[in-house]
């Protein structure tokens, strides 16, 4: 069963085509990996199906919901959380603090209740930050839930930002380059990281550079280039398509 | 009709005026990304200084009205000049690497010190810049007659602001503040040495500012210690209704809120007409959140 | 004392003493009333009037933070939804005969429903742009008034004659009697604001002051919380208006001018964005401080506004700026990683109940990811450990705010 689909979306910025009529689909419970060269539309991709940017035109459908036209905060909710490829996290709040806003979405305390502390609020919060140091044990980081996140080593800032990711607790992980910048150890464990969040039964899609990384953790992957979705399959079949060797893996030599 | 072009002429001198205050708003802006809360203040100073040299030691007496304003002119331009740049040594240099609000703050404080220096200089009660201060020529054109003054303070407003786009788009140091505007880290790379820029303009923009406050008291003869507050908050108005940062945006802004001004308080309501550039604001900003000839910004993502 | 403090753990024991210093001075300063009259303090009533202009805009200044410093948005026009919480107060207290204290929720609620009303068109509007809308604001109210709107404001001369208020038959008149209820409603404000600080609502808020993309893409729906601080800090101000109305008894347009606006402002920023305690300093160092030094007379204010330069220049996130928040942890976390937070009394007051182990709340899936994960999980812990320890709470964030 298909988690999520596009259906031939479009998104072009004054004239240039980012992304040009791409149809495809994510299997629910795999890891699929979106590759191809920089400037090929990846990111864009990955801005249309979480609500950052509207498509100009297509569909892409979540879980039985048409979400090309809802805001990100409602697509979150849906169950679509992401990570960013530069490090997005709220620097001076704490990991624990992070890791709430990921929360945030599934708490239904409100005003009134946060402004007078009402029992509901306190039982609300006490469950919560159980939840949230659960997600940061997930990802190795409960003993430094009082450091800020900035001044967090990077990659435990990539982790912190999938912790809080996961706190939303969704069916559709998106991981925008989720090894870049990380040391042979350190990618190492985000690839253990990965398998034991898809154990937690929650689909990943992923941006990565890293083929070794790509073709160890992912079942599907897409290749776009110039906007075009070019190949997709199985990570050997995708080794071995000509067109793929041509456009990306020939041609440009990713670190 | 006549009484349309009267409205319509004003409103261009009092425009040119706002945008000449718009600009010392908008370069500073640009540059450094901050309100300069005491520019208001440096408008006002350049209104006191123009007062002290034409009445209290008659310039015009001695040396006759032309070459009299000329030379209150320069002084203005170079005094106020001057008091813009110590402003920016003492208040913002410090903060430059701080929270923006702490710099807004330090604005504020830095207004209501001169603001307060003003008062204490040259006392709290009006000053009038005297009405046989300059000949009361009137000029006729099509049929109507027009005070030579408000001609001459729209032609001064239009040939600075023509100077001063002339040097932004045609000199090194112009090349370089619109570098810096664009991207400070980037401009440094490129070898601009953006402290000595953000100085520049830290003189230029207070001149100007000093210059409208001289052409409001030669305009409307009557100055007070508090007046920057009110022009300072329009002008920075028009910077915002045509695009912060962006200088041909501030002439456009300054003469659009001037007509707006004079026609509304002709045909709207005279007691509503200092909310009138608010509410042309608000409604400019509704339907363009970043003013009418925008800084070019994308939010990263 | 000293081995009783070791044995509680030292951060538990310096927070239970500043409580007790902190309700001492509380104590002092309710008692001050009486300590002027005691003395013989001839210009008591001036001092404690003065007092009470502090309190009242230490209320505002605690509203204008849940805007500016919680969510952080540049908003210099508060005196306009201070405006309209006196006057509908004055409105309905001259001309349908309503009480103070029955006219205050009504302000409350026309302050919160005229800043979402004024604020939802532009709440989309970046920083700088924010800050001159909302200046607008504050003008074409100031304006609106002074024209008398609707035939109710009174014009320029504003509207005279307000009644004191009353509770529980004993008529609040004298400045004693506003001390009391000026400083009931801080304590009240500070308690309130406390709490929603440190709950969903507060951290939403936190949150989009930090990154308002990132906020957005984890679920936090930015506008309406926006426009819900600018509610909340709206209605709080309304509600301040109405004692304000109450104890002035004559209320005119220039009360509500952009000074006011400005001078709110810079309480929040000088005492520290984001902070209670520091509205707290800065109501008493912009509007109690000059009043030592009125032998200054009109060079007062030039000193103040250079003053202003300074302390920025050398506190530039503010005098007391906001102090990380505290979060006490639920079992099994709270004993695993060092003391929660030292507690402050709220937190304190939570029952540590059994039952919300979250580890066996989460699906069995959970168990079995832990482990797989676990030989990472285990180096981390042990090479950071002393780096979470160095970052506990109390101290002040090492990070200073760069310019966007």
């Amino acid at each position: 069963m298909q988690i999520l689909s596009l259906n031939n979306v479009t998104k072009t910025f004054g004239g240039l085509v980012a992304v040009g009529g791409v149809t495809c689909g994510v299997e629910r419970g795999h890891v699929v990996g979106l590759i191809g060269p920089n400037g090929a539309g990846k990111t864009t991709v990955f801005n249309l199906v979480t609500g950052s940017l509207k498509p100009d035109d297509g569909h892409i459908f979540f879980a039985g919901h048409a979400i090309a036209r809802l805001k990100p905060h409602r697509i979150v909710s849906l169950g679509i959380a992401r990570t960013f490829q530069t490090i997005r996290l709220f620097p001076k709040l704490s990991a624990l603090e992070n890791v709430l806003s990921g929360c945030h979405c599934r708490m239904v305390s409100g005003l009134a209740a946060s402004l007078l502390r009402l029992p509901s609020q306190r039982r609300e919060e006490r469950l919560v930050l159980g939840r949230a140091m659960a997600e940061l044990e997930f990802v190795g980081l409960a003993a430094q839930w009082r450091t800020p996140a900035g001044s967090l080593p990077y990659g435990d800032q990539r982790r912190l930002e999938i912790a809080r990711a996961l706190a939303t607790e969704p069916k559709l992980l998106i991981l925008d380059e989720p090894a870049g910048g990380m040391n042979e150890q350190e990618t190492l464990e985000l690839r253990e990281l990965v398998g034991a969040i898809r154990r937690r039964d929650v689909t990943i899609m992923l941006i990565e550079h890293d083929m070794g990384f790509v073709m160890h953790v992912c079942d599907q992957v897409l290749v776009m280039e110039n906007g075009l979705l070019i190949a997709q399959g199985e990570p050997q079949q995708i080794q071995k398509n000509p067109k793929v060797v041509e456009a990306y893996l020939g041609l440009d030599d990713e670190p | 009709m006549e009484f349309f072009i009267q409205q319509l002429t004003n409103g261009l001198a009092v425009g040119g005026i706002y945008a000449l205050i718009a600009l010392g708003y908008t370069m500073v802006y640009g540059v450094m990304k901050l309100i300069n809360f005491a520019h208001g203040e440096l408008f006002a100073l350049g209104a006191y200084v123009g007062y002290s040299l034409l009445v209290t030691f008659d310039l015009a007496g001695a040396l006759g009205p032309a070459a009299a304003i000329g030379l209150t002119i320069v002084m203005v331009l170079g005094l106020v000049g001057l008091a813009g740049h110590l402003l920016e040594r003492a208040a913002y240099r410090p903060l430059r690497h701080s929270d923006r609000l702490a710099a807004v703050v330090s604005a504020l404080g830095a207004s209501i010190f001169l603001q307060n220096a003003i008062m204490l200089k040259w006392g709290a009660r009006h000053r009038a810049y005297g009405a046989d201060l300059l000949p009361n020529v009137t000029v006729h054109f099509a049929g109507q007659s027009y005070p030579l003054i408000r001609l001459l303070v729209f032609l001064a407003a239009v040939l600075v602001m023509t100077a001063l786009y002339a040097f932004i788009h045609r000199t090194r140091l112009g090349l370089a503040i619109r570098a810096a505007a664009i991207d400070q880290g980037a401009a440094k790379l490129m070898g601009i040495d953006v402290r000595s820029v953000i100085a520049v303009v830290f003189v230029i923009g207070p001149a100007l500012g000093g210059l409208a406050g001289l052409l409001v008291g030669l305009y409307y003869g009557q100055i007070d210690f508090s007046m920057g507050q009110l022009y300072g908050l329009k002008a920075f108005t028009a910077a915002i209704i045509g695009g912060i940062g962006n200088i041909p945006g501030a002439m456009v802004g300054g003469l659009l809120l001037g007509l707006v001004e004079a026609l509304g308080a002709a045909y709207v309501s005279v007691a509503w007409k200092d909310a009138l550039a608010f509410v042309v604001l608000i409604m400019i900003l509704v339907v363009r959140p970043t003013g009418l000839l925008p800084e070019r910004v994308a939010e990263k993502l | 004392m000293n081995g009783a403090a070791r044995d509680s753990g030292l951060a538990g024991e310096a927070s239970g003493l500043s409580r007790l210093a902190w309700l001492a001075g509380a104590a002092l300063f309710l008692s001050l009333p009486s300590l002027f009259k005691a003395v013989g303090l001839s210009s008591g009533a001036y001092w404690l009037d003065v007092l009470n202009n502090v309190g009242l805009y230490t209320v505002l200044a605690l509203s204008l933070n849940v805007i500016l410093g919680l969510a952080g948005m540049f908003h210099m026009g508060h005196a306009a939804f201070f405006a309209v919480g006196a006057y509908v107060t004055a409105i309905l207290n001259l001309n349908a005969g309503w009480s103070i204290f029955a006219a205050m929720p009504v302000a409350g609620l026309a302050a919160g429903l005229f800043a979402a009303a004024v604020a939802w068109p532009i709440i989309h509007l970046r920083g700088d742009y924010l800050l001159i809308v909302t200046i607008g604001i504050v003008e074409i109210i100031r304006i609106a008034l002074t024209n008398d709107i609707f035939g109710l404001t009174g014009g320029p001369n504003g509207l005279v004659g307000i009644a004191r208020p009353s509770l529980f038959g004993l008529k609040i008149s004298r400045p004693q009697h506003f001390f009391y209820l000026i400083w009931l409603m801080v304590g009240a404000t500070m308690l309130l604001f406390h709490w929603l600080e440190n709950s969903r609502f507060g951290r939403a808020l936190k949150f989009i002051k930090a990154d308002a993309v990132a906020a957005e893409g984890m679920g936090v729906n930015v506008t309406r919380y926006k426009l819900m601080a600018f509610v909340v800090g709206a209605a709080w101000a309304g509600m301040a208006g109405t004692i304000f109305a109450a104890r002035l008894r004559t209320i005119s347009p220039e009360s509500f001018n952009f000074g006011e606006s400005v001078t709110l402002f810079t309480i929040v920023i000088l005492g520290g964005s984001g902070s209670q305690r520091g509205a707290l300093l800065g109501s008493f160092l912009v509007m109690g401080l000059p009043e030592l030094f009125r032998g200054f007379q009109d060079k007062r204010l030039l000193v103040f506004g250079a003053a202003l330069v300074i302390m920025m220049i050398f506190r530039p996130e503010g005098l007391l700026p906001p102090k990380a928040a505290k979060y006490a942890l639920p079992e099994p976390w709270a004993g695993r990683h060092g003391p929660g937070g030292p507690g402050g009394p709220e937190e304190g007051a939570w029952p540590g109940g059994p039952g919300t182990g979250p580890g066996q709340a989460d699906g069995s899936g959970r168990d079995e990811a832990d482990g797989s994960g676990r030989d990472e999980a285990d180096g981390r812990p042990a090479a950071t450990g002393a780096e979470g320890s160095r970052a506990a709470p109390g101290g002040p964030s090492p990070f200073a705010d760069g310019p966007a």
